[in-house]
């Protein structure tokens, strides 16, 4: 049992010292090696840690294996491995982040202009002609028609109180004129 | 002198440890590393799983070798048999060639001054012939 552990330990930093062999690769040569480590142990009376010692550290064999495929050996520490996950987080945020305000931007630019009211064709156009409401759909005519009589009467309303504002104001000079002609008689 | 040894014995021990791998996988047909490494340790040439393997490893990625996984016959765990491709053989053949002509060429260094000395004789002698051929004209036309 703690021969297959001690094993299995250095397959499992082999895996990691391999970096950037494809995983079916790595899985290939961690096979082989464990098979010939079998093969010794059977064969002769060696212990296992002799023949992981015999084979080498398993960053001095992962470097060899990827020193043949021109591949550069970079040493994998656990705080890297965890700036890494971080790192790729952070651009699958960064990189969501992105779609989502360019989806944004898209539909903000497609449904421009949010409102826009068209008076002489009587139209208003929302979410960039989207949705169109017309107002002869409804009842155009009468809207016009009573538009046009609170105009009326609000002109009216304006003329009356200017009238009454003209003659009040006629009234106060008069009746200041009165008084003063009065003054002066009596003065006189 | 020591590192210079053991630089210059790294440079040389890697092509020829590739050429003995390519050759004795051609004499045993197919074979595995822990078969190689055993039989190659009882010719004399010690080689270190941990060189070999990844070796074996780039002569089948580069379609020099094909490797097949047998998991029969085998007692207790799977085995990765290697043999030549045709390209393989192609290679070796190559290879073979040149490492014999360079081993001719390492022996016949020893032989130099023996070149060398044959080449002066061979050429003094063509140039007397030719004196001697020039005279004779001279005789003629006279």
């Amino acid at each position: 049992m703690k021969t297959q552990n001690q094993i299995e330990n250095y397959m499992a930093k082999l895996d990691r010292y391999l970096g950037h062999i494809p995983s079916t690769e790595k899985a290939e040569i961690i096979l082989e090696l464990n098979g010939h480590i079998q093969d010794k142990l059977t064969g002769g009376d060696a212990s296992v840690e002799e023949v992981l010692k015999g084979l080498g550290t398993p960053e001095e064999v992962a470097k060899r294996y990827l020193d043949e495929r021109g591949l550069e050996y970079v040493a994998p520490s656990a705080p890297a491995q965890k700036t890494e996950t971080a790192k790729w987080l952070s651009i699958a945020f960064l990189g969501g982040l992105g779609m989502v305000m360019a989806f944004a931007i898209f539909i903000m630019i497609f449904f421009s202009p949010i409102v826009e009211v068209q008076e002489k064709e009587g139209k208003v156009r929302i979410l960039g002609g989207l949705i169109t409401v017309d107002e002869d759909m409804s009842s155009r005519g009468h809207k016009k028609k009573k538009h046009k009589e609170v105009k009326i009467e609000i002109e009216k309303d304006i003329e009356k109180e200017v009238e009454a504002g003209v003659a009040e104001i006629q009234k106060e000079i008069q009746e200041e004129i009165h008084k003063e002609m009065q003054k002066e008689l009596k003065e006189e | 002198m020591e590192s210079y040894y053991n630089k210059w014995l790294g440079q040389i021990r890697r092509g020829y440890l590739e050429l003995c791998i390519f050759a004795l996988i051609k004499q045993l047909k197919k074979t595995y590393g822990f078969e190689i490494i055993s039989n190659m340790e009882k010719l004399g040439l010690l080689i270190k799983e941990g060189t070999l393997y990844p070796i074996l490893n780039r002569m089948t990625k580069e379609g020099h070798l094909v490797a097949s996984w047998d998991l029969q016959n085998v007692q207790g765990h799977p085995r990765k048999f290697y043999s030549l491709t045709a390209q393989g053989e192609e290679l070796f053949a190559r290879m073979k060639e040149e490492f014999g002509s360079m081993n001719e060429t390492f022996h016949e260094i020893k032989n130099i001054n023996d070149i060398l000395k044959a080449e002066t004789e061979l050429k003094s002698e063509a140039q007397e012939k030719e004196k001697g051929e020039g005279e004779n004209e001279d005789a003629e036309s006279n």
